[in-house]
């Protein structure tokens, strides 16, 4: 698109000073007070960068690294301390659910509360009411006081009314883990849409894999600066490498974490038929189809996995990673991105490895299964065993690297 | 950097820039802004009525009697008035043994209200901002508007007891509203302007000392006693002499005050051979809206000068 960026940020800085009381800030304005009386706190610093319309932007980085004082400002319910930013069109965000919510209220004078803060006239707020409504799933709820609600209700009423503005920018700080799976899979949804339209979001996770699905650029924010911006898997990679080596525990080390506030957990999906699931994963020999853990650098693998579908029948994927102990990815896989979905009602989908190249190790092989597109996660189990790889050569590290030696003896030196 | 606005993209509805360099404001700088106010206010009119809404609703939500309370408290008020001034006191009687002149509780009666909704409403306005910290903090709207509604509420009590006000006093023949009664929105959106330019300056107060909300509700029941809302200013004439000049007329409440019972219909009346008069209207109102506008100046700039803090303090 061409024109302006949509966000542009120059030089923004962002210092909190901390004061031991309140009437300290109005002590250091006193001519005679030479030493100060407060601490100062960078939470931001001179970040430089733009944003065009139409880019998802995701936003990484640990707690306190700025990500929620950068979504604020942008936002606007707070200022920098410096610098300037620009942004082109009309915001929404959801910065907190349920922010601006009033528990004595139902869900419908909250909904016009909200929407009247969010600069909607009448006529507006009332022709948005039916497909608030109507997204937000509460049924008769909707004209129960909020303090009956549930907080998975109360954040889908929060999530409708932000979407329902249409907003050029919306701007979203870790809600998409709300409500029950269905209603996550509509958030997704919703969210794709927007992006389908050309419209800009700034979306700040802890779940990497939800960065990398929904966003093209990623900013990674390190003790308020950028330490890394650019493509969102290459910078979701650096960051998960940092982390990883940071914080050695394996299994939670920035891989695939899921979103801790989500009622739903892909590790256990409710039971019933509705939902599609995972019945098994092993390893196998791909020439003798029989279980088999422990393979050798060149060995043929495959891992077969069973999935029964939900009553809906829909397109599934399937993704196959393999991890060290300490969560490094060795390789990830998903179906859908080599074009291969299934929505039968029960099926085995097999991936084929081909000559193996890890070196010795034992290695756990996690199995998601996603929806067609690969942004909402089923169901998430590892393989009934490790993978273990035993080497027969004296090479160190992970991989088995294709590699050769070449002498070229020295002329000059030779004739000596 | 540059702080000039660029073009507008074709798809951009607002282009919102902020620079922290140019947005460091004096109070000097601040003071023209509020001449947005009137537009601002008529483009989020619809908040203004949500949160009317929601703080009337909040105020009675649960009681049985709900809103009726607003008219229970003034018709309590004057009884009160009339029986422990009239009959206690015997005010503005020369013979105790006749009944309360009623005009009397009415005089009593008219101040109070007035100066109730002027603090009652001021005293909400102070903690505003601050009582509303979570919508500050994650919610963008333009924080000016939030006295607003809440004064709105005060001078809604106000009419209820104005109403009956009236209605007593004209059943009593203590009142004769006239052609005055007609200027009552113009005095009423005077006190307006009044009471949100001082809750502007209270409530940007509050948010760097919440010691302010304190201090506010001594000083506003010192203000309410050196306004003559229980007493003549013949009753203090004799003691102050010239200073009681001096004093109402660096008075900021007192001529709205005289404003509100005069359109209200108070006539001049005599409490024993004590004239009591109230001035000219038009005087009146010339003099609280000079005042009105002095405040809503000063408490604009100090407000919009300090926003940007708002959301890091509350």
């Amino acid at each position: 698109m061409s024109g302006a960026p949509a966000i542009e940020v120059r030089n923004l800085s962002k210092v909190y000073r901390l004061y031991g009381s309140p009437y300290d800030r109005l002590l250091e304005r006193l001519p005679w007070v030479k030493t100060p009386r407060h601490r100062q706190v960078t939470a931001l610093r001179d970040l430089d960068f733009a944003i065009e319309p139409g880019q998802c932007v995701g936003v990484v980085g640990k707690n306190g690294a700025g990500k929620s004082t950068l979504l604020k400002i942008l936002t606007g319910t707070t200022f920098p301390s410096s610098g300037t930013y620009t942004v082109r069109g009309r915001v929404a965000s959801l910065l907190e659910l349920g922010a601006g919510f009033h528990l004595d209220f139902t869900g419908r004078e909250n909904i016009y509360m909200n929407a009247a803060m969010m600069g909607f006239s009448r006529q507006e707020a009332h022709r948005k009411l039916d497909e608030i409504l109507a997204f937000s799933e509460l049924g008769d709820f909707i004209d129960a006081p909020l303090r009956t609600y549930s907080s998975g209700m109360a954040a889908r009423l929060g999530f409708s009314v932000a979407v329902a503005q249409d907003p050029d920018v919306l701007i979203i700080d870790e809600v998409l883990a709300v409500g029950d799976q269905a209603f996550q899979r509509k958030c997704v949804d919703r969210i794709y849409d927007f992006k389908h339209r050309g419209k800009t979001m700034f979306f700040c996770s802890h779940s990497l894999y939800d960065v990398r699905q929904i966003c093209e650029t990623c900013i990674w924010l390190r003790d308020g600066r950028v330490q890394m911006l650019g493509d969102a898997v290459m910078v979701t990679n650096e960051y998960a490498t940092w982390e990883s080596e940071r914080r050695p525990r394996a299994d939670e080390v920035a891989f695939e974490k899921m979103p801790a506030a989500g009622s739903f957990d892909p590790r256990h999906p409710p039971a019933g038929d509705d939902y599609p699931v995972i019945t098994s994963a092993q390893l196998v020999d791909p020439a003798t189809g029989a279980p088999r853990a422990a393979f050798a650098p060149g060995d043929d693998v495959a891992v077969r996995v069973h999935v029964r579908n939900g009553s809906r029948r829909e397109p599934l994927a399937v993704a196959v990673g393999v991890m060290r102990n300490e969560g490094t990815i060795c390789f990830a896989h998903s179906s859908q991105h080599d074009g291969v979905v299934c929505d039968q009602a029960e099926f085995t989908i097999t991936l084929h490895l081909k000559r193996l190249r890890l070196l010795s190790g034992e290695f756990v092989v996690p199995v998601w299964l996603l929806d067609a597109a690969g942004l909402h996660r089923f169901h998430e189990r590892p393989v009934e065993q490790n993978l273990v790889v035993q080497n027969r050569t004296l090479d160190l590290g992970l991989f088995l690297q294709e590699h050769q030696w070449q002498i070229e003896v020295s002329a000059a030196k030779a004739a000596r | 950097m540059s702080s000039v606005p660029q073009p507008a993209p074709p798809h951009a509805t607002s282009v919102r820039t902020y620079s922290a360099e140019t947005a460091r404001h004096t109070l000097v700088r601040g003071l023209l802004p509020v001449l947005h106010y009137p537009q601002l206010l008529w483009e989020h009119r619809y908040l203004v009525q949500n949160f009317f809404r929601r703080d009337l609703l909040g105020r009675f939500r649960g009681s049985a009697l709900g809103i009726v309370w607003v008219l229970i408290h003034p018709i309590f008020l004057f009884t009160i008035y009339y029986l422990v001034f009239g009959y206690l006191f015997g005010g503005g009687r020369a013979d105790p043994k006749q009944p309360p002149d009623p005009r009397f509780a009415l005089y009593l009666f008219s101040g109070v209200i007035v100066f109730t909704s002027l603090t009652e409403g001021l005293g909400r306005a102070c903690t505003c901002v601050v009582d509303n910290g979570n919508l500050v903090k994650k919610v963008a709207f333009p924080s000016e508007l939030l006295p607003v509604p809440v004064i709105l509420i005060a001078q809604m009590v106000y009419l209820v007891g104005a109403a009956v006000c009236l209605v007593v006093g004209i059943s009593a023949g203590a009142l004769q509203p006239g052609w005055a009664l007609l200027a009552l929105p113009l005095v009423v959106v005077v006190q307006f302007v009044f009471t949100l330019g001082l809750g502007l300056l209270l409530a940007s107060l509050q948010v760097f000392a919440r010691d302010t909300s304190q201090l506010w509700g001594i000083f506003a029941t010192a203000w309410m006693f050196l306004t003559p809302v229980f007493w003549f200013p013949f009753q203090l004439e004799q003691t102050l002499g010239s200073g009681l000049g001096t004093l109402l007329a660096w008075n900021p409440a007192y001529p709205l005050l005289q404003a509100h019972r005069i359109v209200l219909g108070a006539t001049d009346f005599t409490v024993g051979d004590r004239h009591v008069g109230f001035g000219a209207l038009g005087e009146h109102l010339l003099h609280a809206a000079g005042w009105a506008l002095f405040f809503l100046f000063l408490g604009h700039a100090l407000f919009h000068s300090r926003r940007h803090k708002f959301a890091d303090l509350v």
